[in-house]
């Protein structure tokens, strides 16, 4: 039965951000010799890595030749056709963001909005006789985003590199990009129009709809899948306990009850861990897994009402979920 | 009915006569200069041009046909090399059905054209709407050059009369053949379709309804021709929506968005959207600095003086823009459909006005009456859809679509209208008129079988 083949980067910062990705989620990816082009998961049997050129990434998931490949969502929204139907986009990685624009010349004061281009298109072509240039090489993403707009008049004019420039040297009026900071396109005197970001991408974890999922690549895709989610979830949450003080505060407060849990369930996404006995017989050390970005909330609440002293919190390594959503969620698509 | 068998018969009771390998032999061997004339409906002096320099290359694939339905074995090379049609059996019903149309459509005085199933790619990208546009066969030929397959043949119509007719007089042309068009994964839609259509190009503005009228007509001619007698007429005439907008009396940057998202958008529900958007969230008034330098100065292909006044314009109609109310009406006028009469009425209703529309009022019983179309037919009614031709982007009038709803997604047998700027933007010196139809083939076929009638 065909084995699980996990498409990698081959070279560069993408190669080495999805290795450390990986290898904070505990799994190594091991390459054959510094320039394999093969190579193999620790700790997870019936995974081969193949290290492919980052533009091929996409490509190789369209034509289900990897299960699963490591590429910016930006890649596979230009280059695959019907993505949503032939690949699901599993988990963003956290690293190689970016934003794909539009940006005109900054001395075009009065586009400020994606409506004014489309004007301003139309003049052009009514005036000039032909349609407003765009550089990119974001082809089918600037069609999808232009149309949307209501931009009709413009041409695109394909460009592989040093975009940015295009408008300068007279080969375009206007381009679509990817920039990260926005610096060179300020270097450039370009500007990005207010409503002109088009995608706010960064790599994923991205699975091929169109692969041989057999047994085997399911088995080994539901271990890889629940460690990186464990991995993930643990990232944004923490664990609180609270604890009270030798002379008590709290003596005298009331006890909290199911529909205190229950609020802050609702309130902070805050989930109770079942208190350990010995803890528990002291009666004074709930124990909580918080989502980061309601922590101080939540232990605020909690102190205030029942007069704890002190908030202990921890990170953990790993947080397993018995059930497994990212697993679940590629299941469902490859029904 | 079996089109395989009859093709065979009639070229099996001809007796295959000595190869012919040039233009002057075929035009003997089809009867002599005047007959042939007669068929490709050209006058007598082109065809003594041909024997002596060849065919054009728009009589190449109904010549080729002619000839291979009267038994004659032509050389390739008087074809330009094409090959006579040979096609595998299941094309053949197709090929005949094809047949009765174009030479329906030649008796009504249409000159046959053909033109090349590869076109260059310039032009359909710069002229077909969004969505055919990502619906293009698009490839690099061996040379470098960017080919299309061509996805109708009103362009490659258009662009051929325009290579054989620099000083472009009146013309009225017929074509069939394939076209080719993506379709998104399960759609159930074949990618490649035959295609046959007339068009009459250059006509004086006098003639404009009469042509209008002629087109409609002989399509639905075309139509029943083939045995369909349940079907209908959706029309449209894409100035009315510039009318409706001129009587909301909106700012000149909100009318000229509307007026291109309704002609080019295939989103002109999110367009409306954001500017409801818009509407219900007044912007203040754009406070914008004026740029500095000579106005004659261009910055990519814009004088800082158009930028300026642009932005003169902007702050002067910057609380003039499209009020929620107004937003509603055009949203209402866009789901307007109905026998015409009551569509116009709805349109005053709209409005809160009588008569707004009294000029299209003239213009549709005076087209119904030329085309001879009676609205009231309950097999064949006639429905003016406000929303009705705005996919393909080169409709700038009328624009029609024949229905047969039993179909479903295949409904639309036939489609047309008016693209006056269609001849100009591909390279004519002056402004062009342009009105014609086309028949989707397999469509037809499938409707006149589900009607039972002789296809």
């Amino acid at each position: 039965m065909s084995r699980l083949i996990l498409g990698v980067p081959s070279k560069g910062r993408l190669e080495e951000n999805a290795a450390d990705v990986f290898a904070q989620a505990g799994i190594g990816l091991k390459r054959a010799g510094a320039r394999g082009y093969t190579g193999r998961v620790t700790g997870i049997d019936d995974i081969d890595v193949q290290y492919i050129s980052a533009s091929e990434i996409a490509g190789r998931l369209a034509d289900g030749s990897v299960h699963f490949g490591i590429t910016g969502e930006d890649l596979l929204r230009e280059e695959v056709a019907d993505m949503e139907s032939v690949i699901q986009l599993v988990l963003p990685l956290g690293f190689g963001r970016a934003d794909v624009v539009v940006a005109i010349p900054d001395a075009w004061a009065d586009v400020t909005t994606m409506a004014d281009l489309a004007e301003v298109a139309a003049d052009y072509r009514a005036r000039h006789g032909q349609r407003l240039r765009v550089a990119t090489k974001y082809t089918q993403l600037c069609a999808d985003f232009f149309a949307r707009h209501g931009v009709s008049d413009y041409v695109i004019v394909q460009s592989f590199g040093a975009t940015e420039a295009a408008p300068n040297v007279g080969a375009a009026e206007a381009i679509v990009d990817i920039t990260s900071t926005g610096a060179t396109l300020t270097a450039n005197q370009l500007r990005v129009p207010d409503d002109g970001v088009m995608l706010k991408s960064e790599a994923n974890l991205a699975a091929s709809l169109r692969a041989d999922w057999s047994e085997t690549a399911r088995g080994a895709a539901k271990t890889l899948l629940a460690r990186l989610a464990a991995y993930r979830s643990a990232g944004v949450s923490r664990q609180v306990q609270f604890i009270a003080t030798a002379n008590n505060a709290r003596s005298g407060k009331q006890q909290a009850s199911q529909s205190d849990y229950d609020d802050i369930a609702r309130r902070f996404s805050a989930q109770k861990l079942a208190s350990e006995s010995a803890i528990s017989m002291a009666g004074e050390a709930d124990r909580f897994l918080v989502p980061e970005a309601h922590l101080q909330a939540m232990i605020d609440h909690w102190m205030a009402r029942f007069g704890y002293d002190q908030a202990v919190v921890t990170q953990a390594d790993f947080i397993f979920q018995r059930r497994n959503d990212l697993y679940e969620r590629l299941a469902g698509a490859l029904l | 009915m079996d089109y395989d068998s009859t093709t065979s018969a009639t070229s099996a009771s001809r007796a295959p006569l000595g190869r012919l390998t040039t233009a002057n032999a075929v035009i003997d061997a089809l009867g002599g200069t005047k007959a042939v004339a007669d068929l490709l409906g050209v006058g007598a002096s082109s065809v003594s041009n041909y024997r002596r320099l060849g065919f054009p290359a728009r009589a190449y694939f109904s010549l080729a046909k002619i000839c291979q339905m009267r038994g004659l074995d032509v050389a390739d090379a008087v074809f330009g090399g094409a090959a006579a049609p040979s096609k595998p059996a299941k094309r053949q019903a197709a090929q005949t059905a094809q047949s009765s149309t174009l030479s329906m459509f030649a008796t009504q005085g249409f000159e046959p054209c053909h033109t090349p199933i590869m076109q260059p790619a310039g032009p359909f990208i710069d002229r077909l709407g969004e969505e055919m546009r990502r619906r293009l066969y698009l490839f690099t030929d061996p040379g470098g050059e960017q080919l299309c397959l061509r996805p109708d043949l009103t362009i490659p119509t258009a662009l051929a009369y325009l290579a054989d007719y620099p000083t472009t007089p009146k013309a009225r042309l017929a074509y069939e053949g394939l076209a080719f068009r993506y379709q998104s994964r399960g759609a159930g839609k074949p990618e490649e379709f035959y295609q046959a259509g007339i068009e009459i190009l250059a006509s004086p503005a006098d003639d404009h309804l009469a042509d209008e009228a002629e087109v409609l007509q002989s399509i639905v001619q075309a139509v029943e021709a083939a045995g369909v007698q349940n079907y209908q007429i959706i029309v449209n005439n894409l100035t009315m929506f510039s009318q409706f907008l001129t009587a909301l009396d909106l700012s000149q940057g909100t009318t000229k968005r509307l007026e291109r998202a309704y002609h080019q958008s295939a989103n002109f529900e999110a367009v409306l959207q954001t500017l409801l958007v818009e509407a219900e969230n007044p912007q203040p008034v754009r406070d914008i600095a004026f740029v500095n330098g000579d106005p004659k100065t261009e910055i990519a292909g814009r004088t800082i003086g158009d930028i300026n006044a642009r932005i003169s314009r902007l702050q002067s109609e910057a609380d003039a823009g499209l009020t929620p109310a107004q937003a509603q009406l055009i949203v209402q006028f866009m789901k307007l459909s109905g026998p015409i009469n009551q569509v116009l009425q709805d349109i005053d209703a709209l409005l809160g006005r009588r008569n707004t529309m009294a000029s299209f009022q003239d213009y549709w019983q005076d087209l119904m009456a030329a085309a001879g179309l009676r609205q009231e037919n309950p097999q064949k009614p006639v429905f003016l859809a406000t929303a009705q031709g705005r996919k393909m982007a080169y409709y700038t009038g009328l624009a029609f679509e024949i229905h047969v709803p039993a179909l479903n997604a295949q409904r639309v047998i036939a489609s047309g209208g008016r693209y006056d700027d269609l001849l100009q933007s591909l390279g004519a010196a002056t402004p062009l008129a342009a009105v014609g139809g086309a028949l989707a083939l397999e469509r037809l076929r499938a409707a006149s079988q589900q009607q039972g009638g002789a296809a």
